[in-house]
């Protein structure tokens, strides 16, 4: 794995880190908070900020110190979280998603002094209010290296823990003061905490570098009592890779273990931390004595190491807790421990995922496409023998279907990862347009296809700002209509038949037919005598020209259009329906497929032709009665489903010159349903399977064909085509339409 | 008496070239190390010459950078170096 790779997971880390923030700070908003809630998201903006002092984003890393102070801040209750305080860390996140951004672009990163300046003078404010209380807090000498401007901030930050992957290949920077000598005064009379540390050989390695992790121990107030040099070996016989040296520090009693653990944070195994004065110098990890050690090591973490409190009037001998360091007086704890142990539980705990390379999942979901296309040939040929029911076969069509249903949720993705950005999109836009929405949110667990979701995002983002921007009106207008000044948009996602259901609506204004009709009208996109259903009218707003430059430009504009939004949608295999209602709201209700790659239909004959309904389209199939059929002139005929009527419509338009029936009743009706156009019956010879299948895009392998969503391979080695339900029943709603407004 | 001049960069692989001359010049006499050049150092280079200065006669670290300076007291190896004679 080279540097780009590990950037790459932790930019993928990041949008993680950006998400949990981003529900931690809604949940702020809506006062739902905890102290896991301030947890996470601190954990979150350090987490950044470790990587982005690792691969050298100093922005990053400053913004993202200057922001963690003061939500460490928070965490410890120095600073309360009001109101204006979570929209301030709203707008920070905000910033902290465009320096990842920038970061992953290679682009500038964006101007934060405004926002430093506004995080540096919320933790000031705080940090002059408690001056002025007579007794100064134990949290303010707890809290370790607080900047008081910018500047400080930016110099504090080179002295950070994240600088210890910052310098992986930079010089060791010399700190402009040892504060040893006066914090071996102050811990004298005070008592303390030790903590043992030895490097292992990986600490030396991939640019790591022990001594930075004990200048960071002295930069919490930690005193080097002793370097164990008993380990090193003669100079003949040492290892310059291996890991010789151990070192006790005496932490001040004010400092939380749980400070010192985050310098730990990204060290993993390369280093073995012993907290307490009970506890023993770790054992180093030589390659002739890595047995001796592990047993060894493993006897200590099983077996508590005694503490021995160094100063007993004070009881401070053992490492703290957080909230004990906070409060002075009270005893703390004693909590010694070994970090090995505690920090794998913790590892072990949440590395419960591995994180894969897309293209080896991709090339297994072929792998799979394949096995699902030899499976079908090889029931094909035990049909031919006359084996098509045997058991084997059977439980040989379970595990496939099985491990394709595997295969596809690996590239499955909760919604959330898009729904979670239109907070910050709303807020932009309020800032923008002065329009203040409330945003709705629900079914953000519905899982999609990775693909699905990642080409969702500009669509969707369009279809929101359209909504704010066009949908929603302005405050005057609304409270005149008798609405909440503020309007409410709402995110819904859901399952439904086969297919993923995305709705955005508003609670604006809705669509104005006369006025869309009249500038198609303007446009050329209709004539003048045109007879158009409010649905028609509505679906409108996708005609290319209707999309004006001002609006490209403005605040609904991405450079997408509502024709391209469309486009975008169709690509997926999905469609977009409108429903709006004036005065009411608009909502787009997109349906997409679950997945893109491998879906269940009916293989069904048409003269010598074979063609694959999707299954999902599919209500019923019907070999109907004579009675059943009705003429409507001369080319339409109706199917008479228990009293509702439905038109047939024949495959021989795009199955070319081939002999296939004519008549309904000598043939076989399979019932489709349809997102916009309603329920259509197709007309085909014979039903001849039904099973999964394969989607091989027509785009890739020849061209874009109307009606035609792409092909499969069959079990007889045939390519079959695959008909696209919602645009063959809507092309011959569309013709009959227009032959009868003819 | 024989003399090493460090590089600036003491990092690990500077350690392993380091090594070699250090070993050949394990004799009676302390090995005199001029760390003035030194802008950064770590664990590698020190337990090296940690290592060299608990055999034989030691080693003298005749002129120490800062950055020198500053990690090996940081390392509490000053004592070990004899870091105070350094100028």
């Amino acid at each position: 794995m080279n540097s780009e790779d590990i950037q790459n997971i932790f930019f993928a880390e990041c949008e993680e880190a950006l998400e949990a923030a981003e529900q931690g700070l809604d949940a702020c908003k809506a006062q739902t908070q905890d102290d896991e809630t301030i947890n996470a998201i601190f954990r979150a903006v350090h987490s950044i900020k470790g990587g982005a002092g690792a691969f050298g984003h100093t922005a990053m890393q400053t913004y993202t110190h200057c922001f963690e102070t003061l939500l460490a801040d928070i965490r410890d209750g120095t600073v309360e979280l009001r109101d204006e305080l979570v929209d301030l860390l709203l707008a920070a996140l905000d910033c902290l998603r465009d320096h990842v951004d920038a970061a992953q672009s290679q682009s500038s990163p964006p101007d934060d002094k405004s926002l430093i300046d506004r995080l540096t003078a919320a933790q000031a404010a705080n940090a002059s209010g408690q001056s002025d209380s007579s007794e100064p807090s134990q949290d303010e000498a707890a809290k370790p290296a607080a900047p008081a401007d910018p500047a400080e901030s930016a110099d504090d930050a080179s002295a950070d823990l994240d600088d210890l992957l910052a310098e992986l290949a930079g010089p060791v920077p010399v700190p402009d003061q040892n504060p040893v000598e006066d914090d071996k005064e102050s811990d004298e009379g005070t008592g303390g905490w030790k903590v043992h540390i030895r490097p292992h050989s990986g600490a030396m390695t991939n640019g790591s570098e022990p001594l930075l992790w004990l200048r960071e121990l002295v930069r919490l107030g930690g005193v080097c009592q002793l370097c164990d040099t008993d380990s090193l070996p003669p100079l003949a016989e040492i290892d310059c890779g291996q890991g010789y040296l151990g070192w006790t520090f005496l932490m001040p009693s004010n400092v939380a273990q749980d400070q010192v653990e985050e310098i730990f944070d990204f060290v993993g195994d390369d280093c073995s931390v012993a907290y307490g004065d009970g506890a023993e110098m770790p054992h180093p990890r030589l390659p002739e004595a890595d047995e001796t050690h592990s047993a060894s090591e493993a006897n200590s973490e099983s077996a508590p190491a005694p503490v021995v409190p160094i100063n007993a009037a004070q009881n401070a001998g053992a490492a703290p807790s957080k909230s004990a360091a906070k409060e002075k007086g009270k005893p703390a704890a004693p909590t010694a421990k070994s970090v090995p142990s505690a920090s794998s539980a913790k590892r072990a705990a949440s590395n419960q995922s591995v994180r894969l390379d897309l293209a080896k999942l991709d090339r297994m979901i072929d792998c799979v496409g394949e096995l699902v296309i030899a499976q079908a040939m090889l029931a094909e040929r035990l049909a031919d023998e006359s084996l098509a029911h045997i058991e084997e076969l059977a439980m040989l069509d379970n595990l496939v279907r099985d491990i394709q249903e595997h295969a596809m949720a690996f590239r499955a993705q909760p919604i959330s990862s898009v729904f979670s950005r239109v907070p910050r999109l709303l807020r932009d836009l309020a800032g923008t347009t002065g329009k203040h929405v409330n945003l709705n949110i629900q079914g953000e667990t519905t899982e999609l296809d990775k693909t699905v979701i990642e080409r969702l995002s500009d669509p969707l983002t369009h279809l929101i700002r359209n909504a704010v921007d066009h949908g929603v009106e302005d405050v005057e207008t609304r409270l005149a209509a008798g609405k909440p000044a503020e309007g409410t948009l709402s995110l819904s996602a859901e399952q439904k038949a086969g297919r993923i259901l995305i709705k955005i609506g508003d609670d604006g204004k809705g669509l104005d037919r006369d006025k869309l009709r009249q500038k198609a009208l303007d446009n050329g996109i209709i004539s003048a005598d045109a007879q158009l259903t409010d649905e028609e009218i509505c679906n409108l707003v996708f005609s290319p020209g209707l999309s004006t430059a001002k609006e490209v430009s403005s605040v609904s504009g991405r450079g997408v259009g509502m024709d391209v939004v469309r486009q975008n949608v169709k690509d997926l295999g999905g469609r977009i329906t409108i429903e709006s209602a004036p005065g009411k709201g608009t909502t787009f209700i997109l349906a997409l497929p679950l997945t893109l790659a491998i879906s269940d239909g009916m293989i069904v004959q048409v003269g010598e032709q074979s063609f694959v309904i999707p299954l999902a389209h599919v209500v019923e199939s019907l070999r109907p009665e004579q009675g059943d059929i009705k003429e409507m002139g001369t080319s339409r005929r109706m199917l008479n489903v228990r009293g509702q009527f439905v038109p047939i419509l024949g495959l021989d338009g795009i199955a070319g010159p081939t002999k296939s029936t004519d008549d309904p009743a000598s043939g076989v009706l399979v019932v489709v349903e349809t997102e916009s156009a309603g329920q259509a019956a197709l007309l085909v010879d014979e039903i001849t399977d039904q099973r999964q299948f394969v989607i091989k895009s027509l785009d890739t392998h020849f061209r874009s064909v109307d009606t035609i969503a792409g092909a499969t391979i069959l079990g007889n080695g045939r390519v079959a085509l695959i008909i696209d339900v919602d645009s063959l029943v809507q092309s011959v709603a569309d013709q009959s339409g227009a032959r009868a407004a003819a | 008496m024989q003399a090493i001049q460090l590089p600036p960069r003491c990092d690990r692989a500077s350690t392993n070239l380091v090594y070699p001359e250090l070993l050949e010049m394990q004799n009676d006499d302390a090995i005199k190390i001029d760390a003035s050049k030194v802008e950064q150092i770590g664990q590698a280079m020190l337990q090296l010459l940690a290592s060299t200065a608990k055999a034989g006669e030691g080693v003298e670290v005749t002129e120490a950078s800062d950055a020198f300076r500053e990690a090996v007291q940081l390392a509490k190896l000053d004592d070990l170096l004899n870091l105070e004679d350094a100028a």
